[in-house]
């Protein structure tokens, strides 16, 4: 197990290597210059371009500029960004708890729904209640993660006021307003990924509760609770942890709309704007923030993935 | 089966905790909406006289984000971010007059050169006293500031005379008759003089005299920035609340459901749509008369898009705007769809244009063809939230003659900058309406700031628009009508429709708003919340 942990972690250096120079070498093509978009006008003069590009570093070779960026990143200095000069990694401090959160309450929801649903339709396959379930799958997986987050907010926050209709502004909010803002767009967020797992969860616990074991389990006088919970869902888990992985790159996606339409400063938010203003610092953090959490939850999930199934540890 | 209805219950005690926790999560706090409905409740029992000292928060939103904290570096759009900490010269009125502020008193001791008379009682916030001397710095400092978007308002400045510490005399190369109301702008901010001598970077240290004084420690940068009340102003009386907050919240809808979640209390830059309703609910609604919304076409050389360059296929997109369809479609039919550059109720309103152009698509077409575009063009546009249904509006009304408009999107905040900078043939303008010699040195004169790619068509207008802008206002308004006729002719600046943008109070906000300015927000001076 250590063994594969260790593989597993050496693989995300290059990996993570790559994408650096992916996300370095495609903004390089952007044509925007970032040091006009700084001056702002078009009567800024040559001689002012030329000093913001010579105080941006722009005026340096790419490849210069690629390595003073990776002896920066290393050492945890991202740069700062184009427009505030706030350092990205202060920005990064106060942006990715409520991403990270909000992600993380989706897949709480998602879980707990899917797991609940997918096992209720899988006990009562083919049956009245399993159609239903699936039928409201479907609708779940169909609807924009966006337009329920819409439904919540008039329903929840204009109509009735039990929750804020945006992310309150201001920094020393309370923890419990903190949580509060998170149920919306946890709620929304994870009502699409609530679909995907009770689907996959159904498809996997229909066909472990045919098998052999589980019957003998049943035939021993074991109770539902514990052959479905110790025996079943443990072996039709391999492929409901395989979502799991999916849905993390799913939702990083998915908080990007619903931070816009709920005001949210996180980084799906803080990077679309940086996308949109060319601020290339922020754009290569974000894209490295991604793709470092999507690294690291596969990582974490080939060792759940060991845990589950011991063939795959050697 | 016994065994499964145990578990199915249990499953729902599950669900069910968590929901009642959730639950209970949502009514136990202090700071969200809900009580915010409660001091609604309250606020209908209060007196309408404001309070004797700064008591509150007012919470104003922003569709767009400033880049800079200094008022010089960035549009008056922008202004809200900058009303509550900086005092303009003069402060722009409900009518788009210029009023007293900073200046107490202005007037042309001869064609080209406005004397301001200054108060004498105003201090900035890091202490220093104003006087005629700022004026000057501030003048001179925006002049030399080439990277400033205020660049055209100062431009025909030659010199600014100190005559003494409340009086200076602005002299221009040429005559500048809406200057008085240009000060009430961001250009007519006034920075302190030490923090101008000392060469202090702007972005995020504010060097102003306004009724409020900005709070680094509780302003987020790109999401929010609080204000708190200056307890030296020199004019507390329309100083009511001790703290102001403005959110940037870029999405409209967002807005709107901050407004009746109670978390915001003025919306900015609102959906004309949503008006009835709010209104029915018990919200306010101020609505501006000063835009007119429509299409500048820049690149009337062709440098991007060689289409253009012919006068025939810039006429033919004039006959393909369809001005009430869009004021049905975007604004619910609200607003006003003349074809002259000023609607009526405005001054500088000339109903011998009203009909001048209309919408004939076989003639647009026959011009298309003429100018040897018959199957049309593609045309880029860049938008953003806020502008995809006006421009979405413009890509079907250019459609039925062959000319494909494809919406671009970018950030909003840098999309003014993109158009002096040359990156767009075409663009959604939104000129104000209050004076026809600043509409036309920012979008017609062949010197101002929305012709980046350097056309010379109105030149030959130049004599005319300097003749009119030397006389005062009601001798110039004959010159103006037929120079506004020769500027419509020459398919520049194509109004879509005439509209007012509106703004949204929330139910506990009294006082009557300072509106003015070019930005869509009221200022918070004279507001106050009734119960809070």
């Amino acid at each position: 197990m250590l063994k594969l942990l260790v593989m597993r972690v050496v693989a995300i250096i290059p990996l993570l290597f790559l994408v650096s120079v992916v996300a370095f070498g495609l903004n390089q093509v952007n044509p925007v210059d970032p040091a006009e978009l700084l001056l702002g006008s078009q009567e800024a003069t040559q001689e002012q371009i030329d000093a913001a590009r010579q105080q941006l570093g722009l005026n340096e070779p790419v490849v210069q500029r690629y390595l003073d960026w990776l002896g920066g990143a290393v050492r945890g200095d991202l740069g700062n960004d184009v427009y505030t000069q706030e350092p990205i990694t202060s920005a990064i401090r106060n942006r990715a708890p409520i991403t990270l959160a909000m992600m993380a309450g989706a897949l709480t929801v998602s879980l707990t729904v899917g797991l609940f649903c997918g096992i209720l339709s899988a006990l009562r396959a083919g049956r009245a209640t399993d159609r239903a379930l699936t039928v409201g799958a479907s609708i779940g997986l169909a609807l924009p993660s966006f337009w329920i987050g819409l439904i919540l907010i008039s329903l929840l926050a204009v109509n009735n006021r039990l929750l804020p209709a945006i992310w309150p502004p201001g920094q020393d909010l309370s923890l419990s307003l903190w949580l509060k803002s998170l149920i919306i767009p946890s709620l929304a967020l994870g009502a699409a990924a609530s679909a995907s797992f009770t689907r996959q969860i159904r498809s996997a616990m229909i066909g472990v509760l045919q098998q052999d074991y589980i019957r003998t389990a049943l035939a021993k006088g074991l109770p539902m609770r514990k052959v479905i919970f110790k025996h079943a869902l443990k072996n039709a888990a391999v492929p409901i942890v395989t979502v799991i992985g999916f849905q993390v790159s799913t939702l990083l996606g998915g908080t990007v709309f619903l931070e816009i339409i709920y005001n949210i400063p996180g980084l799906g938010n803080w990077g679309v704007g940086a996308v949109l203003k060319n601020n290339s610092p922020v754009v290569i953090a974000f894209i490295m923030i991604a793709a470092t959490l999507v690294v690291l939850v596969n990582l974490f999930l080939d060792v759940i993935y060991g845990w589950l199934n011991p063939k795959v540890r050697t | 089966m016994g065994v499964k209805r145990r578990l199915r219950s249990r499953l729902w005690v599950t669900i069910t905790t968590g929901a009642l926790l959730a639950a209970a999560c949502g009514s136990g706090d202090g700071d969200s909406g809900a009580d915010v409905s409660a001091a609604t409740t309250t606020s209908q029992q209060e007196t309408e006289q404001p309070p004797a000292t700064p008591t509150g928060v007012l919470r104003m939103t922003s569709t767009l984000y400033p880049l800079s904290l200094d008022p010089q570096r960035d549009t008056n759009f922008k202004g809200v971010w900058f009303y509550p900490m900086y005092d303009s010269l003069t402060m722009q009125n409900a009518e788009g007059e210029a009023e007293p502020w900073l200046a107490t008193s202005w007037d042309r001791t001869d064609p080209l050169t406005w004397r301001f008379e200054l108060r004498d009682d105003v201090t900035f916030h890091d202490g220093s006293a104003f006087d005629a001397t700022v004026v000057k710095k501030n003048l001179e400092r925006t002049k030399a500031d080439k990277a400033s978007p205020h660049a055209a308002v100062v431009a025909p400045i030659t010199e600014v005379v100190v005559v003494d510490p409340n009086t200076v005399d602005v002299k221009f190369a040429t005559p500048s008759p809406a200057f008085p109301l240009e000060m009430s702008n961001n250009p007519g901010m006034m920075v302190s003089g030490q923090a101008i001598d000392s060469g202090a970077d702007l972005t995020r240290t504010p060097a102003g005299s306004g009724g409020w004084i900005w709070d680094a420690s509780a302003s987020v940068p790109q999401q929010s920035e609080t204000y708190n009340a200056n307890p030296n102003y020199w004019n507390a009386d329309v100083v009511h609340v001790q703290q102001v907050v403005i959110t940037h919240i870029n999405d409209i809808n967002a807005r709107h459901n901050a407004l009746e979640a109670g978390q915001v209390d003025v919306v900015d830059d609102g959906a004309i749509a949503r008006k009835a309703d709010l209104e029915s609910d018990g919200f306010r609604s101020i609505t501006f008369p000063v835009t007119m919304e429509g299409v500048i076409i820049m690149d009337r050389t062709g440098a991007i898009q060689p289409e253009l360059a012919d006068p025939k296929v810039r006429e033919a997109i004039s006959w393909l705007i369809d001005r009430e369809g869009y004021l049905s479609a975007v604004h619910n039919g609200e607003g006003s769809d003349v074809a002259g550059l000023f609607p009526p109720g405005i001054k500088w309103h000339d109903p011998a244009l009203d009909d001048i152009r209309d919408l004939d698509v076989e003639k647009a077409k026959t011009l298309l063809e003429e100018a040897g575009y018959p199957n049309g063009f593609t045309v880029r546009v860049g938008s953003y939230a806020a502008l995809d249904q006006k421009l979405g509006a413009l890509a079907q009304m250019l459609a039925p003659a062959g000319i494909k408009v494809e919406v671009v999107q970018v950030q909003s905040g840098v999309l003014a900058a993109e158009y002096r900078q040359g990156k767009w043939a075409i663009g959604y303008a939104l000129p104000r309406q209050i004076h026809p010699f600043t509409q036309y040195q920012q979008y017609f004169n062949n010197a101002g700031t929305y012709n980046p790619f350097k056309a010379t068509d109105t030149a030959d207008l130049t004599a005319k628009v300097s003749e009119a802008a030397a006389l005062d206002d009601d001798e110039a308004k004959p010159l103006w009508d037929e120079i506004q006729r020769e500027a419509i002719e020459r398919n520049i600046l194509l109004p879509m429709g005439h509209t007012g943008l509106i703004a949204f109070l929330g139910k506990d906000v009294r006082g009557e708003p300072f509106l003015g300015g070019e930005q869509p927000s009221p200022h918070p001076h004279g507001l106050w919340i009734a119960g809070r």
